[in-house]
């Protein structure tokens, strides 16, 4: 989250933006452009929320639910932030055919059993249509067999455990599988690594489905993963993990940790002079707009996995997320996982938009799980309802006060 | 068999982390008889008003006054207005009280600066020296003679001062003392506001040195509460010894794959092995004092 000047700062650019704001005030396409433009345009101009750009919804608030960590552990709440921002937005320009949208999180607690209340709460209780805008890890796990048996379907905005894959009621707008192995794909076909370290967060079976596809990976591509070192959220000792990585020896050091351990270690490293060799690759998870702030220039030029554009990216869309961001969530970070719950929230809203009739939970679903081809300048592709949707990886890197493309849709073997 | 040279001076680092905050704690614990889990989050207020002045522009011997400032009002705060109204009440009734307050405070910290990602860099955190295959920095330096310097220091002080005579009898019986003289508010409020300024020291080069969050700082106090438990929760030079052992131990465990994903349990299995030993040697003297 940012700070109270930082927040100060976003109402100014929200009040600079509001001129300009599309998204904000109506006019324009509800489909992205499609095209992939790149961060140098920096003219584009944000898309809408919503097409229609009417004034404030007042019909009959149709209940969407989201499962989310905001305690208890390892989460990223901002992902379910950043789809109750698009939410509010398509609430104050019209809503759904003039319904507003009732998004209802629950805080799992990181506990599994909370999560399953959580659902059953919002299926039983709440009526809601669908789930759109999910961002806890424990959801799919816990809770797909319960989306199965009553119907209903969930669109989340983090990717989750691979078992998730093979649930027909679930889908997600990022894919861990190419995350993980997009960072490794980059050690060695940009960086020419031939032994990579890994670490890596436990994150319960995660952390190990992360080192069995890595794996998988480096010893098909004529590569060798030499070390995995894997930890626990809240690390304290990153120059023993530093240390550790160094002894094996790599070429490249891929990070797949959340970004307040990612940071410990990257500066661990820079503290022991190893930021030039090995060479590092972070995950997404790792950044977020003000990471070069916090790393500082001895991190110009840190390669970062994305499946998204840069945070920064003057893309329409992009600009519409940020847009969307300063004024309805101004506290959330801008990183990639508050643009996949802005996704998740995005294709959603525009399912329901095209039901003919009663939106129900069987229409909402139907609409849900017939999405493809749905196009973003966020996304390297069209993307549909289901596994293997995100198949291809950007890579963006850090210079002195932002982000730019180094690689740009590269598709990621063996992740559809 | 890896080589434990490097994490060695790497668990020193982290050692004097745990002992600089566990000497805190159990300085208070012997001068006004309270187990402050608070230390942690006052060490987290400290850190991040340091971080804020930084931030905008100011001096770093001002920010970190700033800081020390900071953190030894607030204990100064708690230890006149709350630690003596609970005065009368058990000792595990007043460390919940303390959790209530560490909550307090880093609930404070979360409204005030949030959780977004920051680092402290102290000017002495980018000096240093080898040693060894090892970089050590001149903040890891000035932890660890803090920490000994502290012990020292506080050690003279309670045995061999007025004050530090004052403070002890004060957590020993606080109505006797009391009735022999001592003064007990200014007393106390001395023994709050110097464990304060301790932590929001502590904090700074914690911060510096692990990571500024809120969250991480409030709660080392539970690996530094493992070095004071090593310490018999009285000796100083114990409790410094003990932290510097559970920085060393975690530390080697990284390298050892068959317990390295545990090592974060560390400070835990070392205390709870130290409790098991203070148990059995308070049961051998019993059985002892019983036979003779």
């Amino acid at each position: 989250m940012r700070s109270p000047r930082t927040r100060a700062g976003g109402l100014v650019a929200v009040a600079a933006l509001a001129l300009a704001c599309a998204g904000c005030g109506g006019g324009g396409d509800a489909a992205g452009t499609g095209a992939a433009a790149t961060p140098s345009q920096t003219d584009a101009k944000a898309s809408a929320c919503v097409p229609s750009g009417h004034g404030p919804a007042t019909g009959k608030p149709i209940p969407v639910g989201a499962i989310v960590e905001k305690t208890g552990g390892p989460g990223v709440p901002q992902a379910t932030a950043a789809a109750a921002a698009y939410y509010d937005c398509v609430n104050a320009n019209g809503g759904i055919h003039g319904r507003p949208i009732k998004f209802l999180q629950f805080d799992s607690a990181y506990n599994p059993q909370k999560a399953g209340q959580g659902a059953d709460h919002l299926i039983d209780d709440e009526g809601v249509v669908a789930f759109a805008g999910t961002s806890s890890f424990l959801d799919c796990l816990v809770n797909g067999s319960t989306y199965r048996s009553k119907g209903i379907y969930s669109l989340a905005g983090v990717a989750g455990p691979p078992e998730c894959n093979n649930n027909t009621n679930i889908a997600a707008v990022d894919n861990g599988l190419a995350d993980w192995v997009g960072a490794v794909q980059y050690a060695v076909e940009a960086q020419g690594a031939k032994r990579i370290a890994l670490v890596v967060a436990k994150a319960g079976t995660i952390g190990d489905a992360i080192v069995a596809a890595d794996t998988a990976y480096a010893k098909a591509h004529g590569a060798e993963i030499v070390k995995v070192d894997k930890i626990d959220n809240g690390l304290k000792d990153a120059t023993s993990v530093v240390l550790d990585v160094a002894s094996a020896h790599p070429d490249a050091v891929v990070v797949n940790t959340l970004q307040q351990d990612a940071i410990a270690i990257l500066k661990a490293a820079q503290s022991q002079g190893l930021t030039q060799s090995p060479k590092w690759v972070c995950l997404s998870l790792c950044y977020s707009d003000n990471l070069p702030k916090v790393l500082g220039s001895g991190w110009k030029g840190l390669p970062i996995q994305t499946p998204f554009q840069p945070v920064d990216a003057q893309t329409p869309d992009n600009l519409l997320y940020r847009q969307v961001m300063a004024k309805y969530a101004p506290s959330a970070p801008l990183d990639p996982f508050s643009q996949g719950g802005f996704l998740a929230a995005r294709i959603f809203t525009q399912a329901l938009l095209g039901i003919d009739g009663p939106i129900t939970r069987a229409s909402a679903g139907k609409a849900l799980k017939d999405v493809s081809g749905f196009r973003s300048d966020e996304l390297c592709g069209p993307w549909h309802f289901g596994a293997g949707a995100i198949t291809s990886q950007r890579v963006v890197k850090m210079t002195e006060d932002g982000f730019e493309l180094a690689s740009d849709c590269k598709p990621v073997p063996g992740a559809s | 068999m890896p080589d434990f040279k490097p994490f060695i001076v790497s668990g020193l680092a982290l050692g004097a982390i745990y002992s600089l905050s566990g000497v805190g704690i159990v300085l208070l614990l012997r001068t006004s008889g309270v187990l402050n889990l608070a230390h942690g989050a006052l060490g987290a207020a400290s850190a991040l008003t340091c971080w804020q002045l930084l931030d905008d522009g100011n001096g770093e011997p001002l920010a970190i006054a700033a800081g020390v400032v900071v953190a030894a009002a607030l204990a100064a705060g708690y230890g006149l207005l709350i630690s003596p109204r609970l005065a009368g009440r058990e000792p595990v009734v007043q460390a919940a009280s303390s959790l209530g307050f560490a909550l307090a405070v880093l609930g404070g910290c979360l409204l005030i600066w949030g959780e977004e990602p920051r680092t402290l860099d102290l000017s002495t955190s980018l000096r240093g020296f080898f040693l060894g295959e090892v970089h050590v920095n001149t903040t890891q330096v000035i932890a660890l003679c803090l920490g000994l310097a502290t012990t020292l220091v506080a050690s003279i002080v309670l045995r061999a001062t007025r004050v530090g005579v004052a403070m002890r009898s004060l957590a020993c019986d606080r109505e006797l003392s009391a009735l022999l003289g001592v003064r007990v508010r200014r007393t106390e409020a001395l023994a709050w506001t110097a464990s304060g300024a301790l932590a929001g020291l502590a904090g700074i080069l914690l911060a510096s040195l692990v990571r500024l969050e809120p969250y991480t700082l409030t709660f080392l106090v539970i690996a530094s509460l493992a070095a004071a438990v090593l310490g018999g929760l009285r000796s100083l030079y114990g409790v410094f010894a003990g932290g510097l052992l559970i920085g060393v131990l975690q530390a080697c465990a990284t390298p050892v794959g068959a317990i390295s994903t545990y090592r974060d349990a560390t400070p835990f299995v070392v205390a709870i092995v130290a409790m098991l030993a203070l148990y059995a040697r308070g049961q051998g003297a019993a059985t002892g004092g019983r036979q003779a």
